[in-house]
């Protein structure tokens, strides 16, 4: 498990949330495990995501953590340390690769609130999250546009 | 990856990536929730689902999303985790027994400083070709 659900079980609500807000940065590891296990979840079996040989025929270093998984629901839960409240939905969502990401290579993200808005009586926040390698470098910009019920 | 990018004869304007197809079921979402999904129980709460509006708990958007991610990089590896982009929006929900078409249709070849990059309308539609969540990427052909 690469984070504890159990640290954001209380919930955040949509008016203590600010745009420009930040929060501390979050590191974590996709080691071998759990990119296995991230492939076991979305029913997928690329080679080069699970097989240093197969990533180096693909033109890479060695085996990668698929970049889609860089920042998934819950390392933006486990950065704010809190959750939306039940019923809440990701409606839109965007991903910008900038570098490959190894397996085992550590992880920091910075979380901030991009937007938040009231659209047909909705209120939606946009959280944007900066993953950064252990060598400096950002390998991915996610987006996520999540609703949060009144 | 099926070729590598110096021997993949270029995608033409209009044509598709082969599509991918899987059916969703709730031992799939519930793994996914259980591993990386957060603490919704939209997700595996029938119950909490029924009460929210929906038939049945819903597969996370992300995870309706990433065949098209696993597509794009089958074809073109360095070209997507290297310079590449996706954007999509969640358009319908995804429940357990839908059948999940992915698509990725090149639109446009644009020039982005040294960069030449192929952009692609991806979409994923249910078996009643209704579609359930749309968007754009793009991978880079050229070298940086």
């Amino acid at each position: 498990m690469l984070y504890d659900k159990t640290k954001f079980q209380r919930e955040i609500f949509f008016d203590e949330l600010t745009v420009g807000q930040t929060f501390p940065p979050l590191q974590y590891r996709f080691g071998s495990e759990d990119v296995a296990t991230w492939l076991r979840s979305v029913d997928d079996n690329t080679p080069a995501f699970r097989d240093d040989g197969a990533a180096r025929t693909a033109g890479f270093e060695g085996a990668l953590v698929p970049s889609l998984a860089a920042m998934s629901y819950g390392f933006i839960y486990q950065s704010m340390g809190r959750r939306p409240p039940t019923g809440n939905l990701n409606t839109r969502t965007s991903f910008e690769f900038l570098a490959p990401i190894r397996h085992g290579t550590a992880l920091t993200m910075n979380l901030s609130v991009e937007d938040k808005f009231v659209k047909r009586e909705r209120n939606y926040v946009v959280f944007k999250g900066v993953v950064r390698d252990d060598g400096g470098q950002d390998v991915a910009i996610v987006r996520a546009e999540l609703t949060f019920p009144k | 990856m099926s070729t590598s990018p110096a021997t993949r004869k270029p995608l033409a304007i209009g044509k598709e990536l082969p599509p991918r197809v899987a059916t969703v079921t709730q031992e799939g979402i519930s793994a996914f929730h259980e591993a990386f999904g957060g603490s919704n129980p939209l997700h595996t709460d029938p119950s909490i689902a029924h009460q929210s509006g929906f038939g049945a708990p819903l597969q996370h958007g992300v995870r309706t999303l990433y065949p098209i991610f696993a597509m794009l990089f089958e074809h073109y590896g360095p070209g997507v985790v290297s310079g590449g982009a996706m954007e999509a929006k969640f358009i319908a929900p995804v429940v357990p027994g839908d059948v999940i078409t992915c698509r990725c249709r090149a639109i446009e070849r644009r020039q982005d400083g040294t960069r030449q990059l192929l952009v692609f309308e991806t979409w994923a539609e249910n078996q009643k070709r209704d579609k359930v969540l749309v968007g754009t990427a793009s991978v880079r052909e050229s070298a940086r």
